[in-house]
């Protein structure tokens, strides 16, 4: 599925795998392509972060700290509907050892169900936008769109709404181009 | 708790929207708590047969589920 991201893409999606295997994470989640994408200041990506007054390093840092609260695809939210029938979510991560390191890995890790739906995405809002190609701007928007909920709940912290976000990548794209 | 977060919790409780994201959510957890679980398992030298009994699963499926490519 990646004939048509640019060079410049797929080297993000690259670095999100070398960045979860340097977590020792079992999986690629959205959280690692998020964190691959504003990691490479020159792209589009963190242009359109920027131009909405978002700092990628503060970014990363957000995410950093959110990140021990959240089980891949579970955030605060879930955490309150848990409680509602009496669960309380951190206390079960915290007794199955959730964050101590995720276990000894071999090989290289595979992507999450949302960091596939998240690239899928990203061709759809390409297509949206009439692009033949995808770029850092589009996994943005694909990550944005997919609702993983601790790339969600970070970039929403951070005053970034997928509109403002889909709008912003609209008028880049049109000044770079 | 207070009878105020109390009655809160309650009445968020009765809220189909909140009541569904917990099955979703449980559901999550749930995988999350197997993986979490399977990988002690495996760790600790149990077969792929032995797991799948635990789960009531066939070792296959077990195997299939869980296994690290």
């Amino acid at each position: 599925m990646f004939e048509r991201f640019t060079k410049r893409s797929r080297r993000a999606v690259e670095q999100a795998v070398y960045i979860a295997a340097e977590a020792r994470a079992s999986h690629v989640r959205p959280e690692h392509l998020l964190v691959a994408l504003v990691s490479d200041k020159d792209s589009l990506a963190v242009r359109v972060l920027a131009d909405l007054g978002a700092s990628p390093d503060r970014l990363r840092e957000a995410l950093e700290q959110r990140r021990g609260r959240y089980v891949d695809g579970l955030g605060d939210e879930d955490a309150e509907a848990l409680a509602t029938i009496g669960i309380d979510l951190q206390e079960v991560l915290r007794r199955i050892g959730h964050g101590s390191g995720e276990g000894r890995r071999h090989g290289r890790p595979r992507f999450s169900r949302g960091s596939k739906k998240a690239l899928e995405l990203s061709l759809r809002e390409a297509i949206a936008l009439r692009h033949n190609y995808i770029g850092t701007e589009h996994i943005l928007l694909g990550l944005v769109r997919g609702g993983d909920p601790l790339v969600h709940d970070t970039l929403r912290a951070a005053g970034l709404t997928p509109a403002a976000l889909r709008a912003a990548v609209a008028d880049a794209v049109r000044q770079a181009g | 708790m207070t009878t105020e977060s109390n009655l809160a919790t309650a009445a968020s409780a009765a809220d189909p929207k909140v009541g569904l994201r917990a099955v979703r959510a449980l559901r999550r957890l749930l995988e999350e708590l197997e993986r979490a679980q399977v990988r002690r398992a495996r760790e600790q030298g149990w077969s792929w047969q032995e797991i799948g009994e635990a789960l009531e699963v066939s070792r296959q499926a077990a195997h299939k589920k869980h296994r690290r490519d």
